[in-house]
């Protein structure tokens, strides 16, 4: 009987702690751009001063992630990413910080020591990315979602200037969440 | 499109059919995971089955 019992709270440990079985999964078939504002950037007739830098370290408190960053580049004959397992990635191939317009896109694995923690953030943490100007980008967190590995929306993004975030999900790896940020303010380092 | 980069400084060409980057964690942690799951549940099975068996016998 002690063995059985044993054997019960085994799978149920490894169920919870692998699986996520009896957490709310959220699954969302939307695709990025519905989660893009409704009301999309409009060009004021008030020339905004231009703040910009590439992306050289990422910071998000809340969650206890501090990360330098490195390129990411893609390789389009194999369809692959540089990756790291310390650290995050900036997408050379999408827009560097600014506070104009565009999508900063900023990848890592799903691990513990990179992104995994991601998951238990909510709305309106903060994620500060330093950039080689000497600049810091404030952004806000706004919503997140989780799609497919062949949906490209978001390198076509035009709107105000926000970042996105990306690590994968599900069961073997095999989808893609995306979490959004909003640009709140760009302060000195 | 961000105007060829122009405004940002950036090169924001974007190739067809991009694929999203695979971030994916310890695939070999997940499979031991799903094999230990396996194997517990049929440990559990043969124990439940023992133990009805068992009392049925005594029956």
């Amino acid at each position: 009987m002690i063995v059985l019992a044993l054997t019960i709270t085994a799978v149920i440990l490894v169920a919870v702690s692998q699986f996520g079985l009896f957490k709310s999964t959220k699954t969302s078939a939307q695709t990025f751009t519905s989660i893009i504002p409704s009301t999309q950037i409009q060009i004021p007739s008030v020339k905004i001063e231009e703040k910009k830098g590439k992306p050289t370290s990422i910071r998000l408190p809340s969650v206890s992630i501090d990360l330098p960053l490195l390129d990411g580049v893609y390789n389009a004959s194999n369809k692959t990413w540089s990756l790291s397992n310390d650290a995050a990635h900036y997408a050379l191939m999408t827009p560097i910080a600014n506070n104009i317009a565009g999508n900063t896109f900023i990848y890592g694995h799903n691990k513990k020591n990179v992104f995994a923690k991601l998951s238990s953030i909510k709305n309106g943490d903060k994620a500060y990315i330093a950039t080689d100007t000497g600049l810091t980008f404030v952004y806000s967190f706004r919503t997140s979602l989780e799609t497919d590995p062949n949906d490209d929306t978001l390198f076509h993004y035009e709107g105000a200037p926000i970042l996105t975030l990306q690590t994968c999900s599900g069961l073997w790896y095999q989808n893609r969440q995306l979490f959004t940020f909003d640009l709140i303010e760009v302060v000195k380092s | 499109m961000y105007s060829g980069g122009v405004v940002l400084g950036a090169s924001t060409t974007v190739a067809s059919a991009i694929v999203l980057p695979n971030t994916g964690g310890n695939v070999l942690l997940t499979v031991s995971s799903a094999l230990a799951l396996v194997v517990g549940v049929a440990v559990l099975a043969s124990s439940v089955a023992r133990l009805v068996a068992k009392k049925a016998y005594k029956a």
